[in-house]
């Protein structure tokens, strides 16, 4: 026995002091009697001295009892004893939050019914089996585990799992399982789910070193679904409206199917859905200009087992904004080429505003900013673009920054005819652009290119295109592209090439724009939170997150289906809104019918057994003495009250 | 708790004795005298040796109160002979009469300080038991003598008696008020010194004792033979000591000496004390039983006219008129 608190036993020197009270309390009662004579055999029951004499009686032991099993108690003894005990094995549960475990099964949806059986399953595992909670849809990932976090929470996460992802990333999990497990203990892998996805293209029985154990929670169900939406604007003021409907069912089915924008009902067509048949439908509807409908909805009318997928949502504006910011006395080329592009807020600065007020230097409120026969102090943050580059004098010379002063141009040079466009450097920028039939003519010379700047585009030994960065360029980075190309002679500006190189130019400030429409669970790329203090997000049928600068670059709590509105708030108070419609409807997701390699892997594989094996446990003494003494206690207050 | 019964009742006498030793009235209540007025000490157990009492004797001889005749003898007085009847039979008759005597009552009274241990003190039973038997004795014309048991005179009453007469009953109440108890007694010695005692040629001897302290009580009774005596013991004890309910460790002080030990009350002791008790009373009963005497034992919680007059009914020591 081992004592983690040795000096509890100081509790024993309550001893002695218990059998002074009981002495001093024996001295306090006396009696008179009428003959001593008729006591006078309990004289061989005295032995000794009086001083010495202990009362011996039942609640003298019980008190020394007690205060003897509360003093070990104290001391924390601990035995080590061989118990059997069941072998210790990790516990790795693989949970399905895919969108199809909203199904309604019966009165509860398959989700609720695997959370209580992971539960169930949790507990009744053996007190030292280490467990590991992963769930997969989207994506894999691990909930909870027993070795930091304790039994509650482990429930309380597994209770707060949410499904809805579109998604099977069954092999992700079991990779992840396997990574997460004690590798110095046997383990079993629980796949809680309702088999309706295509397994068996994902999992390799044998590549999984662990037994596997299915708990299929789900039955065969006929649904269907709104698959697909898309919304195209084919001209101005109409709208074109692709949906597709698919019954996963064995019978026949009519559905009524209503179109609906911006909650508005516009149309609605009965869609006669043969089984196993996938039926598309296209609508056309005009839309008034003062409308500006944020979102399409297509809503499949009547129940199924699986509801989430009966409608399909499509926003209207998305994408995002691209601020531009054009610096030059003669805009007239550039502006024209930028407007052409959609989704562009251009403002055009003269070189005296954009020197004396407009800007600060560190702040850049535009995505992209193009100087023109123009050289700033200080190059603005994010992208920039520097069309022929201007002579500078001396003065400004040395005023200017060494680095911006290197991209002064010193000379014309002349471009031979006919040279062909080489692509020194394979960049997005120019990739796939055709340059042939453009005519160059002449091409502005550095006086000494910045380090780091490499050609994109050049004709012979004559860069056209140079890209590079200005860092540090506290607070940020300025991503530089020179257009050296003379653009007043030649017919680079009347060739496609020049709206497509233009048209890249702002793909590239534009980052991260949000889809129209995704999949629910799928993770969105927000934009950087340069140009914006805060972004508002607000998922369907839930209050709105806002979030400040600096934001997550990726928005992933989306296993809701419906509209989701994305507020980006600028500096100056202005908001772009972008609407992004989450839809559940997939074609893997929607065929809610377990598939048929379930039926191979259920049964398939023996359910292991609980060992049980002789251990040596420490086992702590101090709650079975606690307890004794307070059973104790109670004898002894029996004893008390009935005296 | 072990500090609940640490506690719990410091300084706290159990079964204390009443302490003064001045008894509460020994007054007889209304019903109990009805009771008494028709009962009367059984005469069976009475030896009559006093002339002039009221009750009859066996011992037939020539008187005028006629009560049967015999045939005459040599040595009769001729002055009872019965001439008529005589004339009228072969032979000479003899006239005989009933001859009235009475008896002489010793009301013996354990005056000791164990007979005011208990609450209620033993020695109101006793008392009330004495004045009774006492109330019983002077209404049947009986001659009465009550002895205070004491090993020191001077501190209870002295002895009353003889008395004789129903006239003499008020004085009973105010004796036995009087009565005290301390000390210890030897009541053998008593009995010894009664048999020597000047005019006692022999009675009822009623002793009310709770006979714990008795030594030689054999030896008493055999001082007191039949026919002359009849000893009646009446042992008195309190409910707490046939069945006390002590337990633990408990200093003991006798009440009449005083003396103090400290002994292990257990439950096992208890039932110990039980048996030793029992067989203390048995061996009194026997002892009686061989000296034609006669014992009972009266628990001190039982009262006059309930228990304790039935009681001497079923032990023939009363009878009903």
């Amino acid at each position: 026995m081992t004592l983690l608190n040795p000096f509890g036993l100081i509790g024993l020197l309550s001893l002695p002091v218990i059998l002074s009270f009981h002495l001093l309390r024996e001295r306090q009662r006396r009696t008179i009697v009428s003959h001593l004579k008729l006591w006078s055999f309990l004289d061989s029951e005295v032995r000794g001295p009086r001083a010495r004499r202990i009362p011996i009686t039942w609640i003298l032991l019980l008190d020394l009892l007690i205060a003897t099993l509360i003093s070990l108690a104290w001391s924390q003894p601990q035995v080590s004893v061989l118990l059997p005990a069941f072998r210790q094995k990790h516990l790795v549960i693989l949970l399905d939050i895919s969108s199809s475990m909203r199904t309604m099964d019966g009165p509860v949806s398959r989700f609720d019914r695997a959370k209580a059986d992971a539960i169930k399953l949790m507990d009744s595992r053996g007190a030292r089996d280490p467990v590991t909670i992963v769930s997969f849809g989207q994506r894999a990932s691990i909930v909870a585990d027993s070795r930091t976090d304790n039994a509650l929470q482990l429930q309380e996460k597994i209770t707060g799992l949410k499904a809805g992802e579109t998604g099977y990333s069954l092999q992700d999990a079991l990779a992840l399982a396997q990574s997460s497990l004690d590798k110095l203990l046997p383990a079993e892998i629980h796949i809680i789910t309702d088999g309706a996805f295509p397994g068996e293209e994902l999992i390799d029985f044998d590549e999984i070193a662990y037994p596997m154990l299915w708990k299929m929670v789900g039955t065969a169900l006929d649904n269907q679904a709104v698959i697909e939406i898309n919304a195209t604007q084919i001209d101005e003021g109409r709208l074109q409206i692709f949906t597709r409907f698919v019954n996963f069912g064995s019978s026949p089915v009519s559905r009524l199917a209503t179109l609906l924008i911006d909650g508005r009902p516009i149309d609605q067509n009965m869609i006669e859905l043969p089984p196993e048949t996938s039926v598309p439908r296209v609508w056309q509807t005009t839309i008034q200009p003062s409308e500006n409908p944020v979102q399409v909805m297509v809503n499949l009318e009547g129940t199924d087992p699986f509801r989430e997928d009966d409608r399909a949502v499509i926003g209207l504006q998305s994408g995002g904004i691209t601020q531009v910011a054009l610096v030059s006395d003669n805009p007239s080329t550039l502006q024209l080429a930028i407007l052409a592009f959609p989704g562009v807020d251009l403002e055009v600065i003269s070189p005296e505003d954009y020197s004396s007020s407009r800007f600060t230097p560190g702040e850049n409120p535009s995505d992209l900013t193009i100087f023109q026969k123009f050289l700033p102090e200080t190059l603005p943050e994010g992208q920039v673009l520097i069309v022929e580059p201007p002579t500078l004098s001396n003065d400004q010379d040395n005023s200017l920054n060494p680095q911006i002063a290197s991209l002064q141009s010193i000379s014309l040079q002349e471009i031979p005819a006919n040279s062909s466009v080489e692509f020194p450097n394979p960049n997005p920028l120019v990739e796939g652009i055709d340059f042939n039939g453009v005519r160059w003519s002449k091409a502005w010379t550095l006086a000494s290119p910045p380090t780091g700047f490499v050609p994109l585009l050049r004709v012979g030994d004559i860069p056209l295109v140079l890209v590079g960065q200005f860092s540090p360029n506290p607070p940020g980075v300025s991503r530089v592209v020179v257009l050296l190309a003379d653009l007043s002679q030649g017919n680079f500006t009347k060739h496609p090439a020049f709206p497509i190189l233009m048209a890249n130019m702002i793909e590239f400030s534009r980052s991260a724009p949000l889809p129209p429409r995704f999949n629910t669970g799928e993770t969105l790329l927000l934009p950087p939170p340069g140009n914006y203090q805060s972004v508002q997000v607000t998922p369907p049928n839930q209050p709105a997150i806002v979030m400040n600068s600096p934001w997550p670059s990726e928005w992933s709590q989306t296993v809701e289906p419906g509209l989701y509105r994305f507020s980006f708030t600028r500096a100056d108070g202005k908001i772009d809104e972008l609407f992004a419609g989450a839809n559940t409807g997939d074609e893997v997701e929607s065929d809610i019918r377990p598939r048929a390699w379930t039926q191979e892997v259920i049964g398939g594989i023996p359910v292991s057994g609980r060992d049980t094996v002789q251990e040596e446990q420490s086992v702590d003494l101090r709650t079975w003495l606690l307890g004794a003494a307070v059973l104790l206690l109670l004898v002894e207050a029996v004893l008390a009250w009935r005296r | 708790m072990w500090f609940r019964n640490i506690f719990n009742g410091r300084d706290k006498l159990i079964h204390p004795a009443s302490g003064s030793g001045h008894p509460s009235s020994p007054l007889l209540s209304p019903r109990a005298l009805r009771q008494l007025n028709h009962l009367t000490l059984n005469s069976g157990f009475i030896p009559l040796k006093v002339p002039s009492g009221s009750r009859s004797s066996s011992m037939r001889r020539p008187a005028a109160d006629f009560r049967e005749y015999r045939q005459y003898a040599p040595g009769d007085d001729i002055r009872y002979v019965d001439w008529k009847a005589s004339a009228r039979q072969e032979h000479i008759f003899i006239k005989q009469g009933e001859h009235q005597k009475a008896a002489t009552v010793y009301v013996l009274l354990d005056c000791s300080a164990s007979m005011a241990w208990g609450d209620p003190p033993k020695s109101q039973t006793a008392l009330a038991l004495a004045n009774a038997l006492s109330y019983l004795a002077l209404a049947h014309d009986d001659r009465l003598v009550i002895l205070p048991i004491t090993q020191d005179q001077t501190k209870t009453v002295p002895p009353l008696g003889p008395l004789w007469g129903k006239g003499q009953v008020p004085v009973l109440s105010g004796y036995f008020q009087a009565v005290r108890f301390q000390g210890q007694i030897d009541l053998t010695q008593t009995l010894v010194e009664l048999s020597y005692r000047k005019y006692s040629s022999g009675g009822l001897v009623l002793v009310i004792s709770d006979l714990l302290g008795v030594k030689d009580l054999t030896t008493g009774l055999d001082a007191l033979p039949q026919p002359s005596w009849k000893v009646v013991c009446f042992q008195l004890l309190h409910p707490a000591e046939i069945n006390p309910t002590l337990n633990g460790y408990f200093e003991m002080q006798d009440i009449e000496t005083g003396q103090k030990k400290l002994y292990p009350v257990t439950p096992k002791a208890l039932e110990t004390y039980r048996q030793r008790l029992e067989s203390l009373q048995k061996q009194i009963a026997q002892d009686c039983l061989e000296r034609n005497a006669v014992y009972t034992l009266f628990p001190t919680n039982w009262s006059i006219e309930n228990e304790i007059l039935s009681q001497l009914r079923r032990t023939q020591v009363v009878k009903p008129l």
